[in-house]
């Protein structure tokens, strides 16, 4: 019986802070032995720091890419030890946990999705699926805020998706920066003026508290029922799939039957998010 | 039916120990025990529940060297828990659907399950804060117990597997024991469930948690004596050339159960708490496994520093309409 408690060892071979302020680090991992686990995006893994324990984090890249990226806010003990490994240094991963943007589903609609904060980073592997696969999906809206340039991730891989013409893009930022052309102002604002239709479309939000509290009024009112909203949660977890018991909400636990739940779900179950 | 003289039944269990390890009650809880003398009913129920065999309070997941050599523990024992009661053998028949699952089976758990007998003992004299029959079974009720014995004075009765009951030299007998078992049954107080689980979901909202937690202190003692109650928390043991990985008991009456990094709690005030408790067991168990995630052992009832009482709740809930 495989054991589900056992971290494999991985690599680190690309470590880099996202954000000016060095509160934001990327690293990408690949296994010590064999290749990279099949996963889905929208799936999590733990990460895990012999002696100082283990966390959650939404893996950030797609299979194909023969590595696991992950984008992690300095905040604990497990974080901050994160963010002092070195290309090279070797930890532990145990995953894929959870499930998946429900992207058959998606099949053949229009997307839209909207972020802010660095909880943009598994929408970037959505994003690379989608664009994999682009025959397989309708038209594509990104709306995407950060405070601070700095702060949008992956600015890079922006820039490409902006030039491809792939996919409609709004990145905002919350206040006007010498030098910045985009757009300037709060997500749930730059969703309103960008305006998706809700026929035909799925969308799906992923950000900070703050930001989903004054996104859903919008996202009703451009009115895209809730079982077309997708979100995904975060909860303090430890075993991850469905056994210490403590991230559940309702009958669901957000580890096992989540991270994605749709708005319909959510409406049903207790707030406990 | 079969029966064994008391005296014979645990020459035979002493002779076992060291083939098996055995879990017995010992005074206040189970113990692991080197002999037969070591056994003791304080009462009809132990204080900790045996659910500590399947689900240890703390145990090793794995340890890891100096090197970062990760080594998970070669276990091969083999166990008899003794003593058990019918509530507490529905107890870990109820935690089996958590452990023993299709995808990411529980190594550590399935194998404490499946290489121990259960020998359970029916109830004659069920405690005033029993109530068992509530949910469907009963003191005399085997269930997933390998042996169930009936205590007849100088004389167990026992049934189930036969093997097990050759193994322990069982004989024929005319005698039954439905008397007892009526007796015992008659005596146990039953709570109104029927509708239970749909009513905690109307009232979810309401004043109704916060008013039944008023008195609560959050202290945990319910869920850690709770035979049903399983969560765990996860830590590192640091040591010298290495360390280790383990499990602990948990509970969601803590505050911190449910606190994450970032100051956000979603369970920070109790009546959410106690809210997870009554309507995990209540509602979102029976909602998954079509049974009641509660045996009506009493324990909570009895060891609560407080004096709350589930049974009070749930007749409280049914007839909520605040």
């Amino acid at each position: 019986m495989d054991n589900p408690y056992i971290p494999v060892p991985m690599r680190v071979k690309m470590a880099r802070f996202e954000s000016d302020d060095r509160s934001l680090k990327t690293i990408d991992l690949e296994p010590v032995e064999g290749e990279v686990f099949d996963f889905m995006p929208g799936q999590f893994c733990e990460i895990s720091i012999l002696g100082k324990g283990e966390a959650p984090f939404g893996i950030a890249s797609v299979p194909w890419e023969g590595i696991l990226r992950f984008t992690i806010n300095r905040a604990g003990l497990v974080t901050t030890a994160i963010h002092q490994l070195e290309e090279g240094d070797v930890v532990g991963v145990r995953g894929p946990l959870g499930n998946w943007y429900p992207v058959d589903l998606f099949e053949g609609k229009n997307i839209v999705i909207v972020s802010g904060g660095f909880a943009f980073t598994t929408l970037r592997s959505l994003i690379k699926y989608l664009l994999k696969n682009r025959e397989r999906f309708g038209k594509l809206t990104l709306v995407y805020g950060a405070r601070r340039p700095d702060l949008l991730l992956y600015r890079d891989e922006i820039e490409e998706w902006e030039k491809s013409g792939e996919m409609d893009m709004y990145i905002t930022i919350d206040k006007p920066v010498e030098g910045w052309e985009g757009y300037v102002g709060f997500v749930p604002q730059v969703l309103e003026q960008a305006s998706p239709s809700p026929e035909n479309a799925y969308l799906v939000m992923c950000g900070p508290p703050a930001m989903i509290k004054f996104t859903l009024p919008v996202i009703e009112k451009l009115g895209f029922k809730p079982e077309t909203v997708f979100t995904s949660l975060e909860r303090r977890m430890k075993c991850g799939f469905g056994k210490c018991g403590r991230c559940n909400i309702g009958k669901y636990y957000v580890c096992k039957d989540g991270p994605v739940f749709s708005l319909d779900q959510l409406n049903k179950l207790p707030k406990e998010y | 039916m079969k029966r064994i003289e008391k005296n014979k039944f645990y020459e035979k269990l002493n002779g076992m120990i060291g083939e098996y390890r055995v879990f017995a009650p010992s005074g206040d809880r189970y113990r692991y025990i080197e002999d037969v003398s070591e056994i003791k009913f304080d009462g009809l129920l132990t204080k900790m529940s045996p659910k500590a065999h399947f689900l240890p309070q703390e145990e090793e997941l794995f340890r890891w060297d100096e090197k970062e050599n990760i080594k998970v523990k070669d276990v091969n024992d083999r166990y008899i828990v003794f003593g058990m009661r019918p509530c507490e053998v529905r107890a870990v028949t109820l935690l089996d659907p958590t452990f023993d699952t299709e995808k990411f089976p529980d190594p550590y758990y399935i194998n404490r399950r499946k290489n121990t007998i259960i020998i359970s003992i029916a109830c004659n004299e069920p405690l005033e804060t029993c109530f068992c029959t509530s949910f469907g079974y009963g003191p005399f009720t085997k269930g997933d117990a390998d042996l169930m014995l009936v205590d007849m004075g100088d004389y167990f009765l026992g049934e189930g597997d036969e093997d097990i009951l050759n193994l322990f030299g069982f004989t024929d007998s005319e005698e039954d024991y439905r008397e007892l078992k009526e007796k015992a049954e008659s005596r146990i107080g039953r709570i109104e469930i029927e509708g239970i689980p749909e009513k905690l979901e109307q009232i979810r909202e309401t004043d109704f948690f916060k008013k039944i937690t008023q008195r609560c202190i959050t202290c945990g003692t319910c869920t850690f004596l709770c035979p049903t109650c399983y969560c765990f928390d996860i830590q590192d043991r640091n040591r010298l050339n290495g360390g280790k990985r383990v499990r602990v008991w948990d509970s969601c009456m803590f505050k911190i159960y449910t606190h994450e990094t970032s100051g956000h709690n979603p369970r920070y005030e109790e009546h959410r708490r106690m809210r997870q408790r009554v309507m995990h067991k209540f509602a979102y168990y029976p909602s998954l496994y079509n049974q009641y995630g509660c045996v009506g052992c009493g324990r909570c009832v009895t060891y609560c520093p407080v004096n709350f009482d589930i049974r009070e709740v749930i007749r409280e809930a049914g007839g909520y309409n605040g």
